[in-house]
C-alpha cells in the first residue's frame, strides 16, 4: 500500500492554495523577540542579556515552523548537535560536541527527566513531545553546580507552558507525514499524529491545562522487507525487518497552576506509553511435528514502555528570601515481549514477557536566594537529593553468569547534593558568578563541580561572557557490570570505576544592533573547551593466558569549539546563518594500542530563512544544516597487533522547509512541508571496523530520505 | 488508560482496515517428500542441548546416530599404519613437549598451552584442525623410552552441566587440570608414562592398536582403554565441540579457538565433503549428473563441513548452501542442514535431510 508522493503532494498543494480568498489582514506572525526571559541556570528568571551563561532558546515559534512533534524533529538544526538513531532498539539520542547522550543532561521545567536507564541522560528525544514547549533553552558546556552530575557536554532545558493569554485555548492538531516515500494514509504506513489540547484559565489563581498526543510511525523499510517477508538466498541483499523500528506513542499531559502575589505552585503529570516493534532480519527454518512441513519464524520482540512523570514546583517568598523548590517521583519501565512469529501462517508461539529496563527516580530540588536586599549582589543556596532505583535485564546489555546464564542487576543509586551560587554585579556592566556543588554519592566517592562566570557589557549592544565548569560523569551499567566469560572471551565491566571528571571553558562575544530602518541583528562568536579525563573504556588489561578486557578509566578526551550565529529580522525576513568549526582529540586506550591524540577537525554550517506574507497570512521556512566530514580513529581488525586506523565519515546536509498558512482569523493553520530535502539515509563511513563476530559496516543510519508532512491545526481561542 | 486515549483518538482519526497483499514476499510453504532427517524425535542425534556433552557419530548408510560423552576419554592412540596420539580438542586439551625426558620431574603449569589465548603460538600445542595426522600436537613419536620427551598436557575444560541462557551454549567448564606425560612407540604398540604435575611418581601403560578403528582411546579418569568412537568405516561425520583455529578481522591467526556446533567428517576413513552454494530448490535438483558436470571437489579436510553450515552470532543456519559428502565406500550424499534449536530455542539440537545420489 503505497501512495505516490508526486501524485499526493499537488493534491496538497491545490488545497492550501484554494482557500487563499479567505485571507485576512490580521498580521498572525508574532514578530520575532531578540530578547527572551531564561531560566535555566539563573537565579532568577531574567532576561538572556543579563545572563551569564551564553544561553540559546529554541522558541516555540521554531518548532511550529519545523513541524516538530517530538525533540528530535527539531534538534537536528542545530549547531554542534547531532542526532543519533539507534536502529535496534528504536531510539534516538542526542550527542554534542561529539559527546554521547551519556554527557548531556536533559530536564523539564529544570527537573532531570527519566530514562531507560538513568535520570537526565541517555534520553530518547523522540520521547518528549513538544506540545506544551513553552521554549527549549541550551546550554553549552559543563554546568555541574546547577544541575548536577551528567551534565558535562550541556544542558537542554524544556520549558513548558504555564499560562495562557485568553480564557480557554483549544487546539486540535492532524498531522500526516511520509516515511521517505512510504506512506498510506491515516494508518499502516508514514507517520500519523493526532494531538488535543486544552488550556483554561479560571481566575487570576488558577490555570489547568490538559493534552493527548498520538504519535504513530509506521517504520522505515528502506531497504529491508518489513515484517510480512522471509529472506530469500537468492536475494541476499535483502533481508526481512525495518530500518527505523515501527512505533506507537502516546503522550498525556496535565498541569494545574496556581498563582497569588509572588506565589505559584503548579503541579504537572506526564503519562507516556510507547509500542516499538522490532522484526528480527533472521529467519529460521523449523521442521514441524509431521517431519513433512517446513515454517520459517523469526525471533521478534515487542519493547513496551511506560513513563511516568509527577513534578511539583513552589515558588515564593518566605523570611524575605525567594524560593524554589520542586519535588518529583519519575518512573520508566520498558517491558520486553520476545515471541517466535510464523511468517507464513501468520501466527505468533512462545511469547514470554519480562522486565527489560526500569528507572524509578525521587527527586527533589530547592534554592533560597535574595539574602542580600542589595541590588547587585545575589546569593543562591540550593540542594539537589536524587535517589534512583534501576534495574537492567540481561537482555538489555551483556550480563551473563559464569555458566552464559543471564544475570540481571538492579542498583540503586543516590547522591545528596548541596550548592551554592553567588551573581555579583561589580559594577553595572559587570557580572560575576562563581558556584560551587559538593555531592554525597552512595555508590561512587563524593563528587565536586565547581563553575566561575564572567558577564561583560561593553556597550553599544556588545556583550562578553566567559565561563569555567567542572563536572562528572557517573559510569553507566554497561560500564559497571557487563559480564561476558567463556572458553574464549573475557570481557567485564568494572564495579570499582570512577566517575569521569571533566572541564569546560566557554568564552563568547554577542553584539545586537537596532537601526532605524528596522533592522535588527544579532551577531555572535564564541569559544569553548572540554576536557575530560579518565574516560571509561573497554580496554585489554591482560594478554596471558588470554586476551581480558574491562572497562576502565583510561582515556581522554579534548575539544575545542568556534562557533559563530548571526541573526537578521527585517520587515517580513528572518534569517538566522551559523558556522562551528570543531577539533576533536580522543586518546583512546585499548590497553595494546593507543589512538594518535592529534585534533580531528570538523566544520558545521547552519542556515534557517522565515520569510512572512502578510496578505496571505503565510509563512515560508527553509531550514539547512550541513554537517562536514568527521574524522575519527577507528581500531582495525587485528586482534594481537591492532592499530589505529583513521576513518572519514562522508559530510551531509539536512533541509527541511514549510509553508505555513493561516485561516480564519488564524483559527486554522495549515503547514505542509519536507523534511530531509536531500533525502539522506544512510552516510558512509571509508574505514570498518568490528571485533571477532562483528563484520564491518560501512552505512551509518542518519535518516529515512525525503519526507513531506501536512499538518492541520484547529485553534479555538476564547 | 491507554484504551480512552485511543477511544478519544479514534474520534479524530478515521481508520480503515485492510488486508496487506504481501504474499510476494513469503516464500511458499515448504515440504520435505525425499530423502531422511536427523534430529527428529524418532531419529534423534542426542548431542545433549546446550552443554552439547555428546559427540554423536553419524553414519548415514545406515541411518544410525551414535552419542559418546565427549569427557569419556582424553588421548587417541592411532590403529592405522601409523604412530600419532591426538588429544580431546572437544575438551580445549593443549599439551607442550617439554625438553626433559625424565617423566619424574615435577612440573608447572603454563598458561599459555591453552585454547583460547588468542597468540598464534598456541596452534603448536593442538592438534592441526584440519585432521592430518602429520600435525598432531605430540607429533613424531619416539622410538624409545630414552629418547621420548616429557609433555605437558592440558587436560582442558570439563563438560559443564548448567544450562545456559536460552539461545547460548555453555560448552567449557572448570579446568580438568594438568597431567604430565611420556609417549613412545613399543613394537606394534604403544608405551606411555603418565603422572600429575607436581609428584615425581608416575603410571605406565601399554597400549594396542584396535584393528578396524580410528583410534584406541585412553582416558586419564579411568586410567585405562575406553571405546569412545565407532569402527572406522561405520561413521560419516562426527557433530561435536572442537578446537579450530580462528583469524581476526584482518585476516591473521589468532591461533586455537573453541567452537560449538561443529561437524568433523571421518576423513581418516577416506570421507570427504564439499559445500555446494544454493537454495532448498538447488539442493532437491542437486542429482549425480549435477556434481559431475559442475566444477565440484571434495575436501580432505575434517572440517569440510565443519562450521559452514551455521553462524552462532546471531544463531543462524546458513539457508543458502548444501554440502555433498562421500562415505569410504564411495556412496555419495547430499545434506541439507535445517536447524540447530529445537522449538524452544535451545541450542544443541541440529537437524538435517540427507539424501543419497
Amino acid at each position: 500500500m503505497q501512495i505516490n508522493v508526486r501524485v499526493l503532494l499537488p493534491v496538497l498543494f491545490i488545497a492550501t492554495f484554494a482557500a487563499r480568498a479567505q485571507q485576512t489582514a490580521q498580521d498572525s506572525v508574532t514578530a520575532t523577540k531578540l530578547d527572551e526571559v531564561v531560566v535555566t541556570g539563573q537565579i532568577e528568571p531574567q532576561s538572556i542579556k543579563k545572563s551569564v551563561f551564553n544561553v540559546k532558546v529554541i522558541s516555540a515559534e521554531d518548532i511550529k515552523r519545523q513541524a516538530g512533534n517530538n525533540l528530535a524533529d527539531v534538534l537536528n538544526q542545530y549547531l554542534n548537535i547531532t542526532i543519533q538513531p539507534q536502529s535496534g532498539e528504536g531510539r534516538s539520542t542526542v550527542s554534542m560536541f561529539g559527546l554521547d547522550s551519556q554527557y548531556l543532561k536533559v530536564l523539564v521545567d529544570n527537573v532531570p527527566l527519566v530514562s531507560d536507564t538513568g535520570l537526565g541522560n541517555n534520553i530518547d528525544l523522540t520521547q518528549i513531545n513538544l506540545d506544551d514547549v513553552q521554549q527549549i533553552e541550551i546550554i553549552e558546556g559543563s554546568m555541574g553546580v546547577t544541575h548536577g552530575a551528567n551534565a558535562l557536554s550541556g544542558i537542554i532545558n524544556i520549558i513548558t507552558k504555564k499560562s495562557i493569554k485568553n480564557k480557554w485555548e483549544i487546539t486540535a492538531t492532524v498531522q500526516e507525514e511520509t516515511v521517505g516515500e512510504e506512506y498510506s494514509p491515516l494508518y499502516d504506513e508514514g507517520r500519523h499524529i493526532q494531538a488535543l489540547r486544552v488550556a483554561h484559565s479560571i481566575n487570576d489563581n488558577w490555570f489547568v491545562a490538559v493534552g493527548a498526543n498520538r504519535n504513530d510511525f509506521e517504520g522505515y523499510k528502506g531497504e529491508f522487507g518489513g515484517k510480512e517477508f522471509t529472506n530469500n538466498p537468492n536475494n541476499p541483499e535483502q533481508e526481512r525487518g525495518y530500518s527505523w523500528l515501527p512505533k506507537e506513542q502516546y503522550f498525556t499531559n496535565a498541569l494545574v497552576r496556581y498563582q497569588k502575589g509572588s506565589t505559584r505552585l503548579f503541579y504537572k503529570f506526564d503519562y507516556f506509553n510507547e509500542n516499538i516493534d522490532f522484526y528480527n532480519s533472521v529467519t529460521h527454518e523449523e521442521l514441524q511435528d509431521d517431519n513433512i512441513t517446513k515454517l520459517i519464524y523469526a525471533d521478534d520482540r515487542r519493547y513496551f514502555t511506560e513513563k511516568i512523570y509527577n513534578h511539583l514546583n513552589a515558588v515564593g517568598k518566605v523570611f524575605g528570601l525567594d524560593y524554589n523548590a520542586s519535588v518529583s517521583y519519575q518512573k520508566q519501565q520498558r517491558d520486553v515481549e520476545d515471541f517466535k512469529y510464523y511468517i507464513q501462517t501468520d501466527t505468533e508461539l512462545n511469547n514470554t514477557e519480562e522486565t527489560y529496563q526500569e528507572t524509578e527516580v525521587v527527586y527533589s530540588t530547592g534554592t533560597v536566594s535574595n539574602f542580600f536586599k542589595k541590588e547587585g549582589v545575589d546569593l543562591q543556596i540550593g540542594y539537589e537529593l536524587v535517589n534512583t532505583s534501576g534495574y537492567s535485564s540481561a537482555l538489555s546489555g551483556i550480563f551473563n553468569d559464569d555458566n552464559q546464564g543471564d544475570d540481571d542487576h538492579e542498583k540503586r543509586i543516590e547522591n545528596y547534593d548541596v550548592f551554592t551560587a553567588a551573581e555579583i554585579n561589580i559594577a553595572p556592566k559587570f557580572s560575576i558568578r562563581p558556584g560551587v556543588r559538593y555531592s554525597f554519592q552512595s555508590k561512587f566517592d563524593d563528587q565536586w563541580a565547581a563553575s566561575m562566570g564572567f558577564r561583560y557589557l561593553l556597550g553599544k549592544g556588545l556583550e562578553t561572557r566567559l565561563s569555567y565548569g567542572r563536572s562528572y560523569r557517573t559510569p553507566n551499567y554497561d560500564e559497571l557490570y557487563t559480564y561476558l566469560v567463556d572458553a574464549n572471551h573475557n570481557l567485564q565491566g568494572n564495579p570499582d570505576l570512577v566517575p569521569e571528571s571533566g572541564h569546560s571553558l566557554e568564552t563568547s562575544i554577542k553584539k545586537q544592533t537596532f537601526f532605524d530602518s528596522g533592522l535588527q541583528l544579532s551577531n555572535s562568536l564564541s569559544a569553548s573547551f572540554i576536557s575530560i579525563d579518565d574516560r571509561i573504556e573497554q580496554a585489554v588489561v591482560a594478554t596471558t593466558p588470554s586476551l581480558r578486557y574491562r572497562y576502565i578509566n583510561i582515556s581522554s578526551y579534548k575539544m575545542w569549539n568556534i562557533a559563530t550565529t548571526h541573526r537578521l529580522v527585517y520587515k517580513n525576513w528572518q534569517a538566522k546563518l551559523g558556522a562551528s568549526i570543531m577539533g576533536i582529540s580522543r586518546a583512546i586506550n585499548t590497553g595494546l594500542v593507543t589512538s594518535d591524540d592529534k585534533y580531528l577537525i570538523n566544520y558545521q554550517f547552519n542556515a534557517n530563512v522565515g520569510y512572512n506574507i502578510p496578505k496571505w497570512n503565510t509563512l515560508l521556512s527553509l531550514y539547512y544544516k550541513h554537517n562536514g566530514e568527521q574524522q575519527q580513529y577507528v581500531q582495525d581488525g587485528s586482534l594481537t597487533n591492532p592499530k589505529f586506523i583513521l576513518s572519514e565519515i562522508e559530510s551531509f546536509g539536512l533541509m527541511d522547509a514549510s509553508i505555513r498558512k493561516s485561516f480564519f482569523k488564524n483559527q486554522f493553520d495549515v503547514t505542509l512541508g519536507a523534511r530531509n530535502l536531500l533525502d539522506v539515509v544512510n552516510i558512509q563511513s571509508s574505514v570498518a571496523s568490528g571485533g571477532t563476530h562483528t563484520t564491518g559496516n560501512t552505512n551509518i543510519l542518519m535518516g529515512y530520505g525525503r519526507s513531506y508532512f501536512l499538518k492541520l491545526s484547529y485553534n479555538l481561542n476564547f | 488508560m491507554k484504551k480512552i486515549i485511543i477511544l478519544s483518538f479514534a474520534m479524530l482519526s478515521l481508520v480503515a482496515c485492510s488486508d496487506e497483499d504481501t504474499a510476494d514476499n513469503i516464500a511458499p510453504i515448504q515440504t520435505i517428500s525425499e530423502g531422511g532427517l536427523f534430529g527428529t524425535t524418532e531419529n534423534p542425534l542426542n548431542l545433549g542441548g546446550p552443554n552439547q556433552q555428546n559427540q554423536v557419530y553419524v553414519n548415514l548408510s545406515e541411518a544410525a546416530a551414535l552419542p559418546v560423552a565427549r569427557e569419556s576419554w582424553d588421548l587417541g592412540f592411532y590403529s592405522g599404519n601409523d604412530f600419532r596420539v591426538v588429544i580431546n580438542g572437544s575438551l580445549l586439551m593443549a599439551v607442550k613437549q617439554l625438553e626433559t625426558t625424565d617423566i619424574t620431574v615435577r612440573q608447572h603449569e603454563d598458561a599459555s598451552v591453552a585454547v583460547g589465548t588468542f597468540q598464534v603460538e598456541n596452534l603448536a600445542y593442538v592438534d592441526n584442525p584440519n585432521g592430518s595426522l602429520s600435525g598432531t600436537a605430540f607429533g613424531t613419536l619416539a622410538t624409545s623410552e630414552a629418547e621420548a620427551k616429557v609433555y605437558l598436557v592440558n587436560l582442558g575444560n570439563q563438560v559443564p552441566d548448567t544450562a545456559p541462557a536460552t539461545g547460548s551454549v555453555n560448552t567449557a567448564g572448570d579446568p580438568r587440570g594438568w597431567k604430565k606425560v611420556k609417549i613412545w612407540q613399543d613394537g606394534e604398540g604403544y608405551k606411555m608414562q603418565y603422572g600429575d604435575i607436581d609428584v615425581s611418581e608416575y603410571t605406565e601403560v601399554a597400549i594396542a592398536k584396535t584393528p578396524g578403528y580410528n583410534h584406541t582411546f585412553f582416558s586419564f579418569t579411568t586410567g585405562g582403554i575406553v571405546n569412545a568412537e565407532p569402527e572406522a568405516d561405520k561413521w560419516d561425520m562426527n557433530f561435536t565441540t572442537f578446537t579450530n583455529e580462528v583469524f581476526d578481522n584482518d585476516g591473521a591467526s589468532a591461533g586455537a579457538y573453541f567452537y560449538s556446533d561443529f561437524i568433523v567428517t571421518n576423513t581418516k576413513a577416506g570421507v570427504t565433503a564439499l559445500k555446494v552454494e544454493g537454495d532448498v530448490a538447488a539442493y532437491e535438483t542437486f542429482t549425480m549428473e549435477t556434481l559431475n558436470a559442475g566444477d565440484y571437489t571434495f575436501s580432505d579436510d575434517q572440517r569440510a563441513i565443519g562450521a559452514n553450515w551455521r553462524n552462532v552470532i546471531p544463531v543462524e543456519v546458513y539457508d543458502n548452501v548444501f554440502f555433498v559428502l562421500k562415505d569410504g565406500a564411495g556412496n555419495m550424499y547430499k545434506i541439507k542442514f535445517i536447524s540447530m534449536l529445537n522449538t524452544d530455542g535451545e541450542r544443541g539440537f541440529p537437524l538435517f535431510q540427507y539424501e543419497l545420489l
